[in-house]
Order: structure tokens, then sequence, then C-alpha cells
């Protein structure tokens, strides 16, 4: 299992340079660090520092989830994580203040509001129900239950925080009703989310 | 109607084609938007429900009746009864398309209608101003019925908080009002942040 958690953290650059360019009107995403869980307690997730497309073997580094780190902290709070990506992201970055639901692909994917984390004490807070957070050092954390799903999740952040400022140009954003955004998110993840397997 | 493809093979291939064009155009992401053409007064082929587009193949394409929504093979996108209303309210329409494009749904989200500010996209989206739906929930009546109503005379109409709807003579037309939707949404937005500068 570690061998194709590892394949998942080495590919993963060639992987988001194949989908990007769907993208390329949402603003730009750039991963900084891919963390994948390779079982109850234990993780394995790439150095950080390095750029994506100079990870190798020795850039990947074991850890348990009782770590007090950032991705430790949220693997052991998250059961159906299995994907972490921590980003830089362009607009994400400039949010300072709780996104609220703007748009219906946001509150299916991403939860009812996207949060800010003060701090790393409060990362699993911001990311509770939630599929991506903004930190207040400008980065960003997405996850998901793989690759796809968690870089999906960071792209819709993306376009989720250019509507929320870009917005304010026109008299700022009118948010969906809360209730309508968490029954959105459930029906996205209960129903519609299954569709693809079973719809055949 | 100008441009309606009778061969319901090939508005199969047609509309599997656009819904992978839909996505490497940055007009959706994942399994969200959808597309369909009209292949005779009372049937329309449209994208199936919840399935990603590059997994798809034209015999994945559903055939619809525009009037009982009955359908043959699996389940077609959620959003059928819009398409529907569409074809049903404006027989020269032979292509709608739904995405979500990005700064349409900048405009969207604030719930304003779009000025559309230049001749040349005037021309194209067929009217001065694109109007934005009030919003309702995804795949309800409501949203069906105030989106067919918004489009009024013209080929678009936003739909708040949500994406837009595109609708053209041929397919290639319904993407060409989306790419254009989505240059007049981006110009009108510059517009509105030069007005604060001043």
């Amino acid at each position: 299992m570690s061998t194709t958690a590892e394949d998942i953290i080495l590919n993963a650059g060639n992987y988001f340079e194949q989908v990007s360019s769907g993208y390329k009107t949402w603003g730009h995403v750039k991963v900084v660090q891919v963390a994948v869980r390779t079982g109850k307690q234990s993780y394995i997730c790439s150095i950080p520092g390095k750029p994506i497309e100079t990870w190798s073997h020795e850039d990947v580094l074991s850890k348990a989830t009782t770590s007090s780190d950032l991705l430790g902290r949220i693997f052991a709070k998250r059961k159906d994580v299995q994907v972490i990506l921590l980003t830089e992201q362009e607009y994400a970055a400039q949010v300072k203040e709780t996104i609220p639901p703007i748009l219906d692909d946001q509150a299916q994917l991403l939860g009812v509001t996207v949060r800010v984390a003060k701090g790393i004490d409060d990362i699993t807070h911001a990311l509770s129900g939630r599929f991506a957070a903004v930190m207040v050092n400008g980065r960003s954390i997405c996850v998901g239950a793989n690759l796809e799903d968690a870089y999906v999740a960071a792209q819709l952040l993306e376009k989720t925080s250019k509507a929320f400022i870009e917005a304010k140009a026109l008299g700022g954003v009118k948010s969906i009703n809360k209730i309508e955004a968490w029954l959105m998110q459930k029906f996205y993840q209960l129903k519609y989310s299954k569709e693809a397997s079973k719809n055949k | 109607m100008q441009n309606m493809i009778k061969d319901i093979q090939l508005a199969k291939e047609m509309v599997c084609e656009a819904g992978k064009q839909l996505l490497r155009e940055g007009l959706v992401a994942r399994t969200w938007g959808n597309v369909s053409v009209k292949v005779s007064d009372a049937q329309m082929i449209i994208t199936p429900s919840g399935r990603k587009y590059d997994d798809l193949c034209p015999d994945d394409m559903v055939l619809v009746d525009i009037n009982t929504l009955k359908y043959q093979g699996i389940k077609p996108s959620s959003e059928l009864k819009l398409h529907c209303e569409v074809y049903k309210t404006r027989s020269h329409v032979g292509a709608v398309i739904h995405t979500h494009q990005m700064y349409a749904s900048i405009v969207a989200a604030a719930q304003r209608d779009v000025e559309v500010l230049l001749p040349e996209h005037q021309l194209i989206l067929g009217g001065k101003v694109i109007e934005a739906a009030p919003y309702a929930l995804p795949n309800t009546k409501k949203i069906t019925v105030e989106t067919a109503k918004s489009i009024g005379s013209t080929n678009a109409a936003l739909m708040s908080n949500h994406g837009v709807v595109c609708i053209g003579t041929s397919l290639e037309m319904a993407f060409d009002v989306a790419r254009t939707l989505e240059a007049a949404c981006a110009y009108f937005i510059q517009s509105e942040k030069k007005k604060q500068l001043v």
C-alpha cells in the first residue's frame, strides 16, 4: 500500500500538469506539498520546500498521524481524508474572512463556507465538514478521498475565492441560504457523486 | 429550425464531444454542466447525469422526449427540464449548454444582470443585457421556469449563484455564446472596477 501511496506523490506533478489546462481561467494553484494516508495511523508526504517536479523517492517521508504537525492533525481527525494538498493560490491567498456559500458547486464540494484558520491549532476546526480551508499565512489546505478530489477542491477553492474578491466591484456577493447550502452538500455526497459508478 | 441534427447517432457523437470540449475550455469542472441538441421537434440528445466527461462515449448520451421527459438508456442530466423548457418555448433553438464558467460565475454570485458593453458582444449574445435569474435550488421547477424566462429574446441567462445557460441554433453557436458571455462578463467587471476608481 505504501508503494502505491508513494507513486501517487511522485506522479502528482504530472497529473496536475495534465488536468490544469481546463482550469486556466480559474486562477493559479501551486501545490507545494502532497500527503497520502497509508494506514489508520500512518501517512507519507513530500518534504516541504522542494519544487514538485524534482520530487524523488528520497523526498518522501513516512509519518504517524499522532504527530502534532499540520498534516498529522488532519489525518487523525478526518478518517474520510486520504489525500491532503498544501497549496499556494493566487486568489485564496487574498481571502481574510470566511467565504459564505456563494456558488452551488462550492457548497456541494467544499462545504457550506470556506473558513480561515488562524493557526495550526485551528486547522481541524476550519476544515470540519469541509474540504478546503485558507490559512492566515496565505497558504491553503485542500483534502479529499483521492488525489483527484483534493485537486478539484483546490481549483474550486480558487474559483470561489476569485468570485468572492472580484464580486466586490459589483457590490459584493449575495450568499445562498446556509441550510440550503448544507442540503446541497449532503445531496452531492450521498447521491450525485455516486452516479458516476451507478449511472451506466 | 436551421441546424437540427436529425441523425441520432451523429447527434450523440456531437454531444459527447461537446461535453469534453466544455471541460477543455474550462467552462465546467468535474461532472458539472451539461449539453444537449435537438434532434426533432419532440426529442433531444443530452449528456448523462453525474458522469465524468472524459469517460463518456457517444452511446452514453441520452435520447429524451422534450414533452414528456421520458428517456431511453441511462439517466439523463438532472438539468434536463431546463433544456426541455428552452426547446419548448423557442422553436429556433438547436442546442443548449449549461456551464459554470468563471467570469459569469462572478456576476452570478453578485446576482447582477450583465451589462453587455461592446457591440460585437451584443451581436452574439442577442441583447444589451443578459439577465440573472433569481436564485433557486438546482433541478427545481423554479430554476427551470425563471431561467427560461430570463433568457427572454437573448441567447443566454445567468443562474444566480450557480452558472449560465447558453443557447444557439447549433452547438457551435451555443459555444460561441458561452465564450462571448465570458468575455462580456470580464469586460463588465473591469468596467465596474474603473467606475469605483473615479
